[in-house]
């Protein structure tokens, strides 16, 4: 994947001056998670520890309530 | 002690505007009946799903403020969970200074 997307060295979260992390936000959140839906680690986005934690019980009420995905954009369908 | 919640309810995207609004109406009364008091709506109104659920692929998207004790909540997600016009549901606490301590359920 392109190395924009990915992020950089520094935190979006603090960069964009968010303190709370909103599960709405399927937007945001979307940038932080694969094509399969998974979380993307801070290893790989440069997201710091605290909101990678935040973003991670986010990205988990979001899939809740199906505004984003437990299983990747294209599921299977029965 | 009451507390401060938000809601998320997914509506069938089958309703009608009057069905919708007394599913809405319903909801609000029963936070009321549980002793607690509503807050505002937001909503956002038809929304593709990102995965089918009840074998609907859209949802009526809203969110709901209301404050309540504790002890109710339970008895307020049973009372959701039997709602067969609400495709899902979440309820967590909404409190921004500990995000991380909440009930939730869907």
């Amino acid at each position: 994947m392109a190395r924009r997307t990915r992020g950089g060295k520094i935190c979006r979260f603090c960069q964009d001056k968010i303190k709370t992390i909103d599960y709405k936000d399927e937007k945001r959140l979307m940038r932080f998670i694969t094509e399969q839906g998974k979380i993307i680690p801070r290893r790989v986005t440069g997201t710091c520890a605290r909101h990678q934690r935040q973003l991670a019980h986010a990205v988990k009420r979001a899939r809740q309530i199906a505004l984003l995905p437990y299983a990747g954009k294209h599921h299977r369908h029965g | 002690m009451a507390r401060q919640y938000e809601g998320t309810f997914i509506f069938a995207p089958s309703l009608e505007d009057a069905a919708l609004e007394a599913a809405v109406a319903k909801v609000e009364e029963t936070v009321r009946e549980s002793g607690g008091t509503p807050g505002a709506w937001d909503r956002w109104g038809k929304r593709r799903l990102a995965y089918e659920i009840k074998d609907q692929r859209d949802g009526y998207y809203t969110f709901f403020i209301f404050e309540t004790d504790p002890a109710s909540i339970e008895k307020l997600e049973r009372v959701f969970r039997l709602d067969e016009n609400i495709l899902r549901h979440m309820i967590i606490v909404k409190d921004d200074h500990a995000p991380e301590s909440e009930a939730e359920a869907s």
